[in-house]
């Protein structure tokens, strides 16, 4: 019922879309970085007069349309000069404005602005934005700036291990994250086992992480999106800026093609481990390679007053080499091809193209065999998103997208004298495709709404050999499909909404519900994620994971918008999860459903989050109170279990002060109750062995973890221009030693009696590096 | 693959740092092991123990008073006794290549079966140590190898026992020809598992147990919850008990095996 009211009400809203308005007129254009000629992401533009406004979109594009009058517009953006401008709106204008960064001075200026109470007034929930720069001083793992780890630190978000750039949002899995790199997906975020992410922050613009209730323009994973957009590189000047750090280097390029036409960017960066392996004068070692590299490029440029074309591309790969009688490697590349169309100054169009690619590949020479081992996964995808600002109080988005994806479950090739046959696991293809529908509406001053949906198909195609399993496992039907036929179709309404309710003029009740499905999923074994996992899609066995997020919060600013703070209660159910089977073997299985349990899971949790935004010191608090478990029938004899997901309390305190216009200094601290963990409950022996003997599932916990970062920077110089730094951190300052894992094992003292041992991953881990910019 | 989990356990060795720490366990109720392996004429063992609590020595009580049957279906019963606590055989059971056998315990009112394919054999070929060049060292490394040969278009499963100079490797080393079926296979390519050096005047015995699919899913599943493996720091999130072929939660397995042996000094 609820559906058809909502579908009936988007359809009589669509005539307005086309109604003819004499009586109001429209002001459209971009905001830029006066600097770089950057598009600003998110810039508020405000009507003093009305108290309202909106913001400029992923492009930089805004578009409000008012009654005929003069009214003083100011558009702000934290971190930049407020610029006001009175507008004469008895005529359409299109105005493009230039903020000028003003974080190059102490003093507290301007930077109390109305974009300030953007989490108060807005409807989006369990969002926040971030910007390389703004989180530069929080201190990491080796001096690796990253924004994965750096998400880890807000509330409802944890890490899924030490070290680990997997992070897990409101209880759900890594895999639940859609993480896109401007539009692509990336499927395997992570380097070297997942302690540092693909992710060039130099590279970056913007970072946005939505848990949960997102927009209908996002879909396709039940946790959360990241939503990451790389520079566009700036149009007017040339600039060169770079680190060198214990761990890798990066250098960027960047400068205009045509000057304030279009730009190009290019980022790269290598580790450097294995540079030294020719000093240490092993034959051996010289013909071994072990690092990873990122490369990032894009270019932009724009036709005309309407048209700009954007191509961007990474590519990332994790390489390692035992003199040529080994390889492993793995990695991603991703390609977007964009064009911003403006069709009127209220309707803004983008189309995009997308392939992604993630493979990893292992090889084994030796004399007489060669063997190699492939998997992967392959996308292309086709997007159409359309923005259309009708009036100040309406804006519409709407949309259709298509992924065509192909996934490499694995192969093996084996020439020569080999142990191995040679075997490919069929690849199997699918349409993944969707049309969605949002509306954001200021329903009076007071009441927003943000509502739409998304109709979700996900189509299996053939060719294939389908098997049906018993109980047990065993095979008992065979089915093959011709090529193009479907093998098993879903499609879902997805709908999601929600209302921000404004208290006063700095406090606000939030409400939202979103459902989210998942036709794709990462299948791994081990507790990390690992180069090796499957993503696997939906089948006639495997159905679609799916959930449903409701949440509920109070938004309050503080101290003129100086702090802000809010309260979040979310609960989550799940559907349709997908768990090993004891003994599962996955590597090279063409029969992979038969080792696949199904079951259900919820989340719930209190997430309170204290930030203070501006001034010498600026830093965030992020407490996470929550329950997560899962319920499968053949795992703990039916019986619900803690999640590996589910961390009771979550802490992370985050500070950065500018000391001097050289020194600033930052320190974070993080707290969380160790993991579920199943624990042994007695032992036995087997054939002279000692092993194990375990009961319930998860039904330990491991010790709770905590530590300290430090980090300090001094600036040699800075200014817009140009940038000279160096930055020293300390990774778990006070020396805890995390479990990491605790393995339960006989002595080695004593044969006759058995200890539980607990690795720590990393100690006391000091680094430095040094950036540059000119 | 080997070398990469080297290269793994070098990082973790590197970066790590392990002790030993007091954790709270909960203690489970005292349960029933049942280790049977059937092999012909001194090798048919049956071993009932009972496990115990974590900290506890590992001294297992041993259960006596179980009645056991054999059964080669389509032939004959056999009836083991106990002949020290805890322990159970039949001296005349000879087993036959290709029969199913099917067991029965019974022990305090309660009855546990379990069934056990004998496979065709698989047999060690030859073994032999062959040097290798490593990094930073002149001399080079010698690893053993053991070679023997797959049956083509049969599923097979083994299991190994290595021992070097008399003393048993731990861990469990365990084979199926899912990827390898008909080839003539080199234990050290395909066993990445275990480290394989040895020296110059070392003792190497290879025991190999040829075994059905339900043994080797013990063994496989049981490699994971050993209390010797160390593992490495990707291993799994959530240990369970190994898939038994018992039926009435009774821990342990039944296995009906042929067996073979080689043993050479490296030269």
């Amino acid at each position: 019922m609820f559906y058809k009211i909502l579908v009936s009400f988007l359809l009589l809203s669509i005539p307005l879309l086309f109604a003819q308005q004499n009586d109001k007129h429209t002001l459209s254009g971009f905001v830029y970085d006066i600097n770089s000629g950057e598009t600003m992401i998110g810039a508020n533009i405000y009507v003093k007069e009305l108290g309202k406004g909106t913001s400029s979109n992923v492009y930089g594009f805004y578009s409000i349309t008012l009654p005929n009058g003069k009214y003083s517009i100011e558009v702000s953006y934290v971190g930049y000069e407020k610029i006001s401008k009175i507008i004469d709106f008895n005529e359409s204008n299109k105005l493009d404005f230039n903020l000028k960064s003003s974080s190059y001075s102490l003093e507290e200026v301007v930077v109390v602005d109305k974009k300030a109470d953007e989490n108060v007034k807005s409807t989006k929930m369990g969002t926040i934005d971030l910007a390389p720069k703004e989180i530069d001083g929080v201190p990491v793992l080796l001096g690796e700036k990253d924004i994965l780890k750096t998400i880890q630190l807000l509330p409802g978000i944890s890490s899924s291990g030490e070290g680990n750039s997997g992070f897990i949002v409101r209880g759900g899995s890594s895999d639940q994250n859609l993480v896109i790199l401007d539009e692509a997906p990336v499927y395997n975020p992570s380097h070297l086992l997942g302690f540092f992410s693909v992710f060039n922050s130099d590279a970056i613009k913007n970072a946005k992480i939505i848990k949960g209730i997102s927009g209908a323009e996002y879909g396709g994973r039940l946790s959360s999106v990241l939503d990451i957009n790389m520079k566009d590189g700036s149009n007017k000047d040339y600039s060169f800026y770079g680190g060198i750090g214990l761990i890798s280097s990066r250098l960027t390029v960047e400068g205009p093609i045509v000057e304030d036409k279009g730009s190009f960017i290019l980022s790269g960066r290598r580790t450097y481990a294995d540079l030294f392996f020719p000093l240490f004068g092993d034959e051996q070692l010289e013909n071994s390679s072990l690092y990873f590299y990122d490369l990032n490029a894009k270019l932009n440029y724009s036709i005309g007053e309407s048209d700009r074309v954007f191509l961007s591309a990474y590519t990332g790969r994790d390489i390692f080499g035992f003199n040529d009688e080994f390889g492993f490697d793995w990695g991603n590349t991703t390609a977007t091809l964009r064009w911003n169309h403006i069709f009127s100054e209220k309707l803004f169009s983008n189309t995009t193209l997308i392939y992604s690619d993630y493979n990893y590949s292992i090889n084994v020479e030796d004399g007489e065999q060669s063997t190699t081992v492939t998997s992967g996964i392959k996308d292309v995808n086709f997007k159409e998103d359309l923005q259309y600002y009708y009036n100040s109080e309406n804006t519409f988005k709407f949309g259709l997208n298509s992924i065509y994806h192909t996934f490499n479950p694995g192969s093996i090739t084996a020439t020569g004298i080999t142990n191995f046959n040679s075997k490919k696991v069929d690849d199997a293809f699918a349409l993944e495709s969707s049309l969605y529908l949002g509306h954001e509406w200021s329903v009076t001053p007071l009441l927003r709404l943000d509502y739409g949906f998304r109709i979700s198909n996900f189509s299996l195609f053939g060719p294939a050999n389908v098997y049906t399993f018993s109980e047990e496992g065993l095979i008992t039907n065979k089915k093959v499909y011709e090529n193009g036929e479907i093998i098993e179709s879903y499609t879902y309404f997805e709908p999601r909404i929600s209302a921000n309710y404004l208290l006063d003029e700095s406090s606000s009740i939030k409400l939202g519900y979103a459902r989210n499905t998942q036709n794709i999923h990462l299948l791994s074994t081990s507790s990390t994620s690992t180069p090796l996992d499957i993503w696997q899609p939906s089948t006639a066995i495997i159905e679609p994971e799916l959930s449903d997020l409701v949440s509920v919060g109070y938004f309050r600013n503080f101290y003129d918008n100086k702090y802000a703070a809010s309260i979040e209660f979310y609960y989550k159910d799940m559907q349709n999860l997908i768990e090993y089977k004891n003994g599962a073997d996955i590597f090279l299985n063409e029969y992979i459903e038969s080792q696949l349990v199904f079951g259900n899971g919820w989340s719930y949790g209190l997430e309170l989050y204290v930030e203070k935004k501006v001034g010498r010191f600026t830093g965030w608090l992020s407490y996470t109170l929550s329950n997560t478990e899962r319920k499968f029938e053949k795992i703990n004899n039916g019986t619900p279990f803690p999640a590996r997901q589910d961390r009771t309390h979550d802490i992370s305190i985050v500070g950065m002060y500018k000391l001097s216009d050289n020194w600033s200094i930052s320190a974070n601290w993080v707290y969380y109750t160790g993991l579920a963990a199943t624990y042994p409950a007695g032992k036995y022996e087997i054939d002279g062995m000692t092993i194990n003997l375990y009961t319930d599932r998860n039904g330990q916990r491991m010790p709770d973890y905590h530590r300290l970062d430090l980090g300090a920077t001094y600036f040699f110089k800075k200014t817009a221009q140009q940038e000279m730094s160096i930055t020293f951190s300390i990774y778990n300052a006070y020396a805890r030693e995390n479990a990491y894992r605790i393995s339960f094992e006989e002595s080695e003292i004593d044969p006759n009696a058995t200890q539980a041992v607990r690795l720590a991953l990393f100690s006391i881990v000091p680094s430095i590096s040094f950036n540059f910019k000119f | 693959m080997k070398k990469f989990i080297l290269l793994l356990i070098l990082i973790s060795t590197f970066i790590g740092c392990e002790e030993v720490i007091q954790v709270e366990l909960d203690n489970a109720e005292a349960q029933l092991i049942i280790e049977a392996t059937i092999a012909g004429p001194g090798k048919n063992i049956v071993s009932i123990t009972k496990s115990t609590d974590f900290y506890n020595p590992s001294n297992y009580e041993n259960i006596s008073g179980a009645e056991i049957i054999v059964n080669e279906i389509d032939g004959d019963s056999y009836i083991f006794t106990e002949t020290s606590p805890g322990l159970y055989t039949n001296p005349n059971l000879e087993t036959n290549i290709g029969s199913l056998y099917s067991i029965t315990v019974n022990y305090d009112n309660e009855t546990y079966k379990a069934n056990s394919y004998l496979p065709e054999p698989i047999v060690v070929d030859s073994i032999a140590a062959i040097g290798e060049k490593r990094p930073f060292r002149d001399e080079l490394n010698y690893e053993y190898h053991v070679y023997f040969q797959d049956h083509p278009d049969v599923e097979d499963y083994a299991r190994f026992k290595i021992y070097i100079n008399g003393e048993v490797k731990t861990g469990i080393f365990r084979y199926d020809d899912r990827l390898s079926d008909g080839n003539y296979i080199d234990y050290n390519r395909i066993f990445f598992e275990d480290n394989k050096d040895v020296k110059i005047g070392d003792t190497v015995k290879i025991e190999i147990f040829s075994i059905d699919k339900a043994t080797f899913e013990y063994f496989d599943s049981l490699r994971k919850v050993l209390a010797t493996s160390t593992g490495g720091p990707f291993g799994p999130s959530s240990p369970s008990n190994p898939i038994t072929n018992w039926d009435n939660g009774a821990l342990g397995y039944f296995s009906v095996y042929t067996f073979d042996s080689k043993t050479v000094v490296i030269k």
